[in-house]
C-alpha cells in the first residue's frame, strides 16, 4: 500500500506534467504516430575579432598639454546569432585624470592596417550630441571599467544587434588636457565584448 | 504516457526526484542569464607625460649692466636658456616696464636692443646661423616667441644695448645722467 503522501505527490506530479504539456501546446509531439526523423539541435556562435591582433592601440610618451594620439581598430562579428557589443577598459595611473578620451564609431572599408585610421568615416549619427559618431568623450579615468558598467554600442538607448559579417571601426583619440599632469603616467586596456542577445 | 505510468507505479519517488532534477535544471538555465560571448581586447595602451623645467645661466641676475654710456656706446651680455625638462616646450621672452630716471625723456625709449639667438654654445658642426629675435628700442619690445625647445635644448641669447648717437653736437644732452632698468623673463609652456 502506498502511503497517502505518496498518492498526493503522484497527483501533484500529474498536475504539473499536465500543465506543462498544455501550456506549451506541444501535446501532439507525444503522439505515437508522429514521425520526425533527422531532428538535430546545434548551438550558435558568438565571435568578435579585430584587425590588430589584440595589440596596444595607443602610445604617448613625453606628452605635454595638448599632446594627442589617435588610433583606429576595426571589429568584425563572425557569430551566427545576434549579439550586443559593449566596451569597457581597465585604467590606471594618475595621468588618466588629465587625459581626454574620445571614441568615435564609424567604418573603414576593406582590411585596414593595424591602428590605421586611413579611410575612417564616422557614423553620421550624433549619438551623444558631441559630434558625429562619438560614443564616448570624457576623462580616460572615467571610462567604464567593468562589463557591467560598459558602454553599450552605440548607445544604451539605441543598442544595435550585430549580425554575422557586420563590422564597425572605432577611432580612439587621447589628448592631454592639462599641464597639471606633467611627470605622470597611465595605462589602459580596452575590451569590446560581444554577447548573444 | 503508459511508460511514464508504469514507472510511476513502480517507483513514484524516483519519478518525482527525476522531475525535480529536470525542473531545477530548467530553472538554472533560465535564471542565470547565460549567453555566449566573445571579447576582443587591446591591452597595454600606455601614456606618459613629460616635465617642463628650464635653467637660466643668469637666474636672478642681470644679463648686462652698463654704466657711463655715451652716445654711440654699447654694452652686451649673454644668457643661456636650457630646457631641462623631458618634454618640449614653447619658450617666450618678455620684459617688465622699464623704470626710467628721469621719467622723461625716457632713456629706455632712446636705447636700442638687439637680441640674437646664437644657438647651442656647445655646437661644433652644422650649427644654425645666429638669428635676431628682436631689434628695436628697449621700451618697445613686446612678448617674443622664441620657438619650441626640445628636451635638453640650450640656446644662448646675446643682448646688445646701444646708445644711438643723434649726430648733432649736444643733441643727446637731455640723457646725461639718465638711467633705466628692466627685467627680462623667459617662460616655458607646454
Amino acid at each position: 500500500m502506498r502511503s497517502l503522501a505518496a498518492k498526493l505527490a503522484g497527483i501533484a506530479v500529474a498536475l504539473v506534467l499536465s500543465a506543462t504539456v498544455w501550456s506549451t501546446g506541444t501535446w501532439s509531439a507525444f503522439d505515437r504516430t508522429a514521425s520526425s526523423p533527422g531532428d538535430s539541435v546545434a548551438t550558435g556562435t558568438v565571435t568578435l575579432s579585430d584587425n590588430d591582433g589584440g595589440s596596444p592601440l595607443l602610445s604617448l610618451s613625453g606628452a605635454r598639454n595638448g599632446s594627442t594620439v589617435t588610433s583606429c581598430t576595426k571589429l568584425t562579428y563572425g557569430g551566427t546569432v545576434p549579439a550586443d557589443v559593449r566596451i569597457y577598459g581597465t585604467v590606471g595611473g594618475g595621468l588618466a585624470s588629465y587625459l581626454t578620451l574620445t571614441v568615435t564609431r564609424g567604418t573603414i572599408s576593406g582590411t585596414p592596417a593595424a591602428k590605421s585610421c586611413t579611410g575612417f568615416v564616422a557614423d553620421s549619427t550624433d549619438y551623444l550630441a558631441k559630434g558625429a559618431g562619438v560614443i564616448y568623450s570624457g576623462n580616460l579615468s572615467a571610462f567604464p571599467t567593468s562589463a557591467g558598467a560598459a558602454l553599450v554600442d552605440p548607445t544604451s538607448s539605441a543598442t544595435e544587434q550585430w549580425d554575422a559579417g557586420e563590422a564597425h571601426a572605432y577611432k580612439l583619440t587621447v589628448t592631454m588636457n592639462s599641464a597639471s599632469g606633467a611627470g605622470m603616467s597611465a595605462t589602459a586596456d580596452f575590451t569590446w565584448l560581444a554577447a548573444s542577445t | 504516457m503508459s511508460r511514464l505510468k508504469a514507472l510511476w507505479s513502480a517507483s513514484p519517488r524516483k519519478v518525482l526526484a527525476a522531475l525535480l532534477v529536470v525542473l531545477a535544471a530548467a530553472g538554472v538555465a533560465v535564471g542565470s542569464g547565460a549567453n555566449f560571448n566573445s571579447a576582443s581586447a587591446n591591452p597595454s595602451n600606455t601614456f606618459s607625460s613629460g616635465t617642463l623645467t628650464q635653467s637660466n645661466s643668469k637666474a636672478n641676475q642681470a644679463i648686462l649692466t652698463a654704466s657711463n654710456l655715451k652716445p654711440g656706446g654699447s654694452s652686451n651680455g649673454t644668457v643661456d636658456i636650457t630646457n631641462t625638462g623631458s618634454a618640449s616646450g614653447i619658450f617666450t621672452l618678455t620684459k617688465s616696464t622699464p623704470v626710467d630716471t628721469p621719467a622723461s625723456p625716457a632713456l629706455s625709449a632712446k636705447l636700442t636692443v638687439v637680441i640674437t639667438d646664437q644657438g647651442d654654445p656647445a655646437c661644433v658642426s652644422s650649427c644654425p646661423a645666429p638669428a635676431t629675435v628682436y631689434s628695436g628700442t628697449l621700451a618697445g619690445m613686446g612678448a617674443i616667441s622664441l620657438g619650441t625647445f626640445a628636451a635638453s635644448a640650450k640656446h644662448r641669447y646675446q643682448f646688445v644695448v646701444t646708445f644711438p648717437d643723434s649726430g648733432t653736437q649736444g643733441g643727446d644732452n637731455s640723457y646725461q645722467g639718465a638711467s633705466t632698468s628692466v627685467d627680462y623673463t623667459f617662460t616655458a609652456a607646454s
